[in-house]
């Protein structure tokens, strides 16, 4: 027998291996790895969403069939496993993005020291910076990122600095374009390591809009992006040569494959002739590229293709509108992407994929500050760091405007635009197509469908974030706010604040509405980009811009007559476009006045170099000097011709004003019968041209040329206000 | 006439150590290492003096005194008493140079030391030579009790257990993953850039891999072998203490050599035999280009006219304005030419250049900017238009000459022109000749007439090396006599033609082709910069590991050896150069919240804080002399920017490496000696 010690011993040893067994057992249900007895897993899972707000109505599972399955939901749900959520929380490295064997070797490699080494290699590749030592700079900068690789700052701003500060160093636009090529493919490397953040997709798209689209270098950068997204084969410059000489029956396939590319090298580089073109890829044979040259031109991985695309597009919510226009992924076949493929729909593309981590919009509702959050599902959603909310929701469109405005440039204009690359040829030389024939080259984008395209997206965008408020929903909304103060502080006060106050929170919010709305406006500058988008796609605008392509390209040829021919339409059919749109006209952007004022400038000094101004203006000039004997000879004349050729301008562009046009039908009809109308206007008897003329220097539409409606000459009446005219002239004096 | 490559670009804002350095460099190590000596020289004598009378006998073989020593102890202290005076009395004094003599190198060149005939130097080295012969007497005596079998057998034994430690294996094989081709872990490289990139790559592995077991290995064998009493083995016997770490520095040097040896040879097979490269890169890395280079000067109208700084922050290069009128050029002067630049065999001398662009315009769509270079010998005197002048034309000293040399260029054109001479394809003017062509012949007999020469218009990028034939003639007429006291035998002359552009250039930036080397060569030199940093790293690890334990060892050596990448820092701070002040300053700034470039008020705090920063100085001035001076013995930007590395500069490395070893070796023969380790 146990004497009473060891019993005592006994009882406290069982004590102590009954408490480690009931404590370990309670572990598990208290981690959640036992299930609480009752409980329904989707129910608990359902409670920790309500919790964290942005529970989807339709998916809630069936309420808890009593109280005590409700209350073992309800221990269920704040278990461990189950308030973190694993799927949810996301926390776990392989949840951020794509492992990466190397940089997780180099970070355990630091051994503990990560940081310092982090600060050593900065360092370096500052010093390298400094001295010009690129590839050793990418090479170092490639090694601090990757060591921090859920760091997402490093990797936004050492692409800049490859993307902008390095490319901008070198002079040869293919190393340039270089190093863009690889700002963007380091950005997109870290992205791949970091699958939740909408800042660096969109930094993405911004670099491929930005470099271009507005860079210097534009015109050079995006032909080498085309070339980027043509197999080797296809552009291997071996292909189109032939015994020494260009073959034009293989040129001619690249051309009309390519039209795109070959008319920008041509208008606007001036590789005229095939020779050149082909001396062109031949130089640029190494751009990087989507595809595998050694592998018989497949699509390499996406890692390594360029252009970069998104690996997916987002599948759901607004995004997906956005994912249907912009469809570009690193899967996409080249004959997807084709000629008319450009960096804004790669642009296009990652914005579209980088709007999938964003808050759902207000859709239909009213504008709004960025929200914080709340309401949604704050572990599938984010706020990008910047820009802000609103801006970064308008990126598509914008990039979408941005390709609008490069087809207009590029003179693509709708589904009749042709373009003659041996229309301007001089010589056998400069033919692009054998003698007689006249080929024409086309392309299935156009700007008419761009601009069309840019205008639905601003729509939605503007209807989407309540950037659209009609005249009654403002009324409605000042209304409701009537006597609250427009105080930033005041407007966020709890409803309780405001009651002490003597506001109610519902006049309240309508006056933050309104205070949203003015501030939105014009930090989006929707106004302009949605009465530009419905202006430009207009038939009248795009006839407009064919005209005055043609008249500029006139006067580059030496084809004075012909150019002011077409300045003359052009300006018309512009005017007319302005007086429709006049939204689009009177922006407060300016920038359609500035433009008319221009292209009117443009004209008025072809016809201050035509013979006739010329001679009455020498006449003129030396009739004003025997009145003021000291004027300076050619400054008379030159002023003399400037006021002659603005007439002369004038009378050519209002004579083609269809109300012109139609009034002198009217009169010339109506003189048959009624003698009346010939005394009142002799001119009816000179013919129709002399009639016009008279209309508009002596008649009714003698105001056309400044005004456009008749009766108000005020500033605000005028095609272009005196304002605008100085500052225009201003810049054209200072270029 | 122009090439374009995208390679030559070495930056040359540190002299590399020549033969020339030599005097200057022996003084500076007889001053530090001399004042390490007397240092450790006045501790001994003071420690054995004092303990003369009571000590055993064994601790007095081990710790010898003799009268030389004193005597030399006396006379050092002798020589750093004068020191002392003339440095209080201001006399004799050595201003330290912060510039080099390369004119476009502003802070950031390093200098290498010049030998000084000032008192205070002397004295400073003086003084440093007698504690050195008296430190080392003891040293010297005991060299002859070598015996070189008895080192062969420790070296042999060192190297048998490094092998069996199977390290040096291990990391070869981890060498081997470098040698893969860098195009498969780095993607999407230029594809010129790729050998270069290799070589970079290989050469931070091979650094890597190679140091760090070198060093590893160093640290703990001694410590290891007191540790597991395995030393006595060797104690016991009559061996000299010093042979034992002479054994294991020659048997780890020898470990090293191997496997250096053996990554080279491979990676060598790898550069030269590798068929992925691509050919662009091949064409253009595999050269070992031999420069004949120039001292730069910059000149223009105005008399004080140096160069611009355009306000980069790399202070490297100094720029002239570009513009088709300017006076401003940038001239490299060569004191001697070589007599295979002159040889008549030789079709032209390659003048290859590089220069950086800062742009003020825009400048024209993919276009480089336009240079006019002009060539002339010591016969062909410029002068510069006079300051009231207003185009920018340099004009010949001699009017004659120049009429002379224009009538007949004109003669010669006219009848190229008329195709009477030149043969049936001649260009329609000498600017057009091409070297190996009749008319080539033409200009190289032209420029031995006249020692002129000019390139009108050559198209440069930013930072790509191009280049430009000039006639052998020229140099011939160079060489021809004998030029006056101060003027160079040839003067290029550069000159930016583009308006509105600034052109960038430095002393390193054009040099003239003597000729052309083997890569493979240049890459096994290229090897022996990294054998001599591993050989540092062995023999500062062996010595400390004679006194300290192995991880102590480990850890001080790649403290010092690391902390020679930062050694431009630690200049900066030990000269008190560094922004933002010393220490102690920068710490009153931080708590102050106060921008580093904002000026102190001079107050009582602020002296206080300015002793204690000098006093720190003093102390990191000290540091600085102990820590090796890596940058000298790296050659790989030579390597991979295809640049012969001067067999001259290994031969330097080979004494400078002596240098630094010889005060350790001293250091570890007196720490072994002391060292309790038999029972």
């Amino acid at each position: 027998m146990a004497n009473p010690f060891q019993k005592a011993v006994t009882r406290r040893k069982w004590l102590y291996f009954l408490l480690i067994i009931g404590l370990f057992t309670l572990s598990l249900f208290w981690r959640g790895k036992i299930q609480v007895p009752g409980s329904n897993e989707a129910r608990a899972i359902y409670l920790n969403q309500l919790r964290r707000g942005g529970t989807d109505e339709s998916a809630a599972p069936p309420p808890a069939p009593n109280a005590i399955a409700a209350a073992a939901d309800w221990l269920y749900s704040r278990t461990i496993e189950q308030q973190a959520g694993v799927e949810a929380l996301e926390l776990r490295e392989l949840e951020q993005g794509d492992p990466e064997i190397t940089s997780t070797a180099m970070r355990l490699g630091t051994l503990g020291s990560r940081g310092f080494v982090i600060t050593a290699l900065w360092k370096a590749a500052i010093e390298k910076f400094k001295r010009n030592e690129w590839h050793e700079f990418e090479f170092l900068v490639r090694t601090v990122t990757r060591l921090q690789p859920n760091f997402t700052t490093p990797w936004i701003y050492q692409s800049w600095n490859l993307s902008y500060n390095v490319s901008v160093e070198n002079d040869r636009l293919n190393d340039m374009y270089f190093y863009i090529t690889r700002g963007i493919e380091l950005l997109a490397e870290g992205e791949r390591m970091n699958r939740k953040s909408p800042d660096m997709r969109y930094q993405i798209g911004f670099y491929y809009q930005n470099k271009f689209s507005v860079s210097d270098k534009v015109r050079t950068l995006s032909s080498l992006f085309q070339l980027s997204n043509i197999p080797h084969g296809e552009r291997n410059p071996k292909l189109f040569r032939k015994e020494g000489q260009i073959d034009l029956a293989e040129f001619g396939e690249f051309a009309k494959k390519n039209p795109q590319l070959c008319r920008r090298l041509y208008d606007q580089l001036g590789y005229t002739r095939p020779e050149q073109i082909v001396q062109f890829l031949e130089d640029n044979q190494q751009v990087p590229s989507r595809f595998d040259k050694a592998r018989n031109d497949r699509l390499l991985p996406p890692e390594q293709q360029f252009p970069t695309l998104p690996i997916k597009l987002p599948e759901s919510g607004s995004a997906k509108a956005l994912a249907d226009r912009f469809r570009y992924t690193a899967m996409i076949s080249p004959s997807e992407t084709g000629d008319s493929f450009d960096a804004f729909l790669a642009a296009g593309s990652w914005y579209a994929y980088s709007m999938e981590p964003l808050p759902p919009t207000p859709a239909d509702q009213l504008p709004a500050y960025s929200p914080k959050l709340e309401g949604v599902d704050r572990f599938r959603y984010r706020i990008p760091k910047s820009p802000m909310l609103v801006i970064f929701r308008q990126a598509c469109p914008r990039v979408q405007t941005y390709r609008a405005e490069r087809h207009t440039k590029e003179g693509w204009f709708d589904a009749q635009t042709r373009w003659y690359p041996d229309a301007r040829a001089d010589s056998e030389a400069d033919r692009w197509f054998p003698a007689g024939s006249n080929v024409a080259l086309e392309t299935p984008s156009n700007s008419q469908i761009e601009w069309d395209r840019a205008y639905s997206l601003w729509s939605e965008h503007a209807r989407l974030n309540g950037l659209r408020l009609s005249p009654e929903q403002i009324a409605n909304l000042e209304r409701e706010a009537q006597g609250v103060p427009d105080d930033y502080n005041l407007l966020n006060m709890d409803e309780e604040q405001l009651k002490l106050r003597g506001f109610t929170k519902r006049a309240a919010d309508a006056r933050m509405t309104l205070r949203t709305y003015y501030q939105q406006l014009p930090v989006t500058n929707i106004e302009w980009f949605l009465a530009s988008s419905e202006a430009e796609r207009d038939p009248i605008m795009i006839d407009a811009r064919k005209k005055l392509l043609e008249a500029q390209q006139s006067d580059n040829a030496g084809n004075k007559i012909e150019a002011k021919r077409n300045y003359a339409e052009g300006i018309s059919l512009y005017r007319q476009a302005l007086r429709k749109y006049t939204s689009f006209h009177r922006n407060r952007q300016q920038k359609a006045e500035e433009d008319l004022y221009e292209i009117q400038a443009q004209l008025i000094r072809l016809l201050e170099l035509d013979p006739e101004v010329d001679s009455l203006a020498r006449k003129q000039g030396l009739a004003a000097r025997a009145v003021i004997p000291g004027a300076d000879e050619d400054t008379l004349r030159r002023t003399m011709a400037q006021t002659l050729a603005s007439r002369v301008a004038g009378i050519m562009v209002t004579s083609l004003d269809p109300r012109v046009q139609s009034r002198a039908e009217e009169l010339i009809r109506l003189a048959k019968t009624d003698p009346a109308i010939k005394e009142q206007y002799p001119a009816v008897e000179k013919g129709r041209e002399a009639l016009i003329e008279s209309l508009v220097t002596e008649k009714e539409y003698k105001y056309l040329w400044e005004y456009v409606t008749e009766g108000a000459e005020s500033d605000e009446n005028r095609w272009v206000t005196k304002d605008i005219e100085k500052a225009v002239e201003q810049r054209l004096k200072g270029s | 006439m122009t090439g374009l490559s995208l390679f030559g670009i070495l930056i040359l804002d540190r002299e590399p150590l020549a033969l020339q350095h030599l005097p200057g460099l022996m003084q500076v190590w007889l001053q530090d290492a001399g004042g390490f000596a007397a240092v450790g020289l006045l501790a001994y004598l003071i420690y054995t003096l004092t303990n003369s009378s009571d000590t055993s006998e064994s601790t007095k073989l081990r710790m010898p005194f003799s009268t030389f020593m004193l005597l030399m102890a006396v006379i050092s202290l002798i020589c750093y008493s004068a020191f002392l005076a003339l440095f209080i009395a201001g006399i004799g004094r050595e201003e330290v140079r912060m510039q080099s003599d390369v004119y476009g190198a502003e802070a950031l060149a390093y200098v290498p030391p010049a030998l000084s005939l000032k008192l205070q130097p002397l004295l400073l080295s003086a003084g440093g030579f007698f504690a050195l012969l008296g430190l080392g007497q003891p040293f010297v005596r005991d060299l002859f009790k070598l015996r070189f079998r008895r080192i062969y057998a420790i070296a042999k034994l060192s190297v048998k257990e490094a092998i069996r430690n199977r390290l040096f294996v291990v990391f070869l094989i981890f060498m081997g993953i470098f040698l893969f081709p860098v195009k498969w872990f780095l993607p999407n490289n230029k594809p010129e850039d790729e050998i270069r990139l290799t070589l970079d790559v290989t050469a931070f592995a091979s650094t890597l891999l190679l140091l760090v077991p070198a060093v590893i290995i160093s640290a703990f064998r001694i410590p290891d072998d007191i540790k597991q009493q395995t030393i006595y083995t060797i104690v016991t016997k009559p061996v000299e203490r010093f042979e034992i770490v002479l054994g294991r520095f020659l048997g780890f040097g020898t470990l090293i050599t191997i496997a250096l040896g053996l990554m080279t040879l491979i990676g060598w097979v790898y550069i030269t035999f590798g068929t992925t490269f691509d050919p662009k890169a091949i064409e253009e890395s595999q050269r070992a280009r031999v420069p004949l280079r120039g001292k730069i000067d910059f000149k223009s109208k105005k008399d004080d006219y140096t160069g611009v700084n355009v306000g980069r922050e790399f202070e490297y290069r100094k720029y002239i304005a570009g513009s088709p009128t300017t006076s401003e050029r940038a001239l490299w002067k060569f004191d001697s030419i070589p007599a295979n630049l002159a040889d008549s065999s030789r079709p032209d001398v390659p003048c290859e250049f590089t220069f950086d662009i800062f742009r003020l315009t825009k400048g024209e769509e993919n276009r480089g900017v336009d240079i006019n270079v002009r060539i002339v010998t010591w016969q062909c005197g410029q002068e510069p238009p006079p300051a009231d002048v207003r185009d920018g034309v340099w004009r010949w000293s001699d009017p004659v000459k120049q009429a002379a040399y224009d009538d007949k260029r004109a003669e010669i054109d006219e009848k190229l022109r008329k195709k009477e001479v030149g043969g049936p394809n001649a260009p329609p003017s000498l600017a057009y000749a091409k070297p190996e062509t009749e008319a080539w012949k033409l200009a190289d007999q032209l420029a031995e007439e006249f020692g002129f020469f000019e390139v009108g218009s050559v198209e440069v990028y930013d930072y790509h090396p191009a280049t430009i034939s000039i006639p052998p003639g020229l140099f011939r007429n160079a060489r021809n006599g004998t030029p006056p006291e101060g003027t160079p035998r040839v003067t290029v002359y550069v000159k930016c033609l583009s308006g509105g552009q600034m052109l960038g250039m430095a002393q390193g930036d054009l040099y003239l082709m003597e000729g052309e080397k083997s890569f493979s060569e240049n890459y096994f030199k290229n090897s022996f910069g990294l054998f001599c940093r591993a050989l540092i790293l062995v023999g500062i690890a062996v010595t400390l590991s004679t006194y300290l334990s192995g991880v102590i060892s480990l850890l001080a050596t790649l403290f010092l050896y690391i902390s020679a990448y930062f050694s431009d820092h630690l200049r900066d701070v030990a000269m008190g150069q560094s922004t933002g002040g010393g220490p102690f300053e920068s710490l009153t700034r931080l708590l102050q919240a106060q921008q580093p470039t904002a000026q102190l008020d001079q107050t009582a705090t602020k002296s206080t804080i300015d002793i204690f920063d000098r006093f720190y100085q003093w102390v990191f001035r000290r540091y600085e002399n102990i820590v090796p001076n890596i940058d000298a013995f790296s050659w790989t930007n030579y390597l991979k920017e295809g640049f012969n590395i001067n067999a001259e500069y290994l031969l330097v490395n080979a004494i400078i490496l002596l240098g630094y070893l010889l005060p350790w070796a001293l250091l570890s023969y007196y720490l072994i000696r002391n060292r309790e380790v038999a029972a």
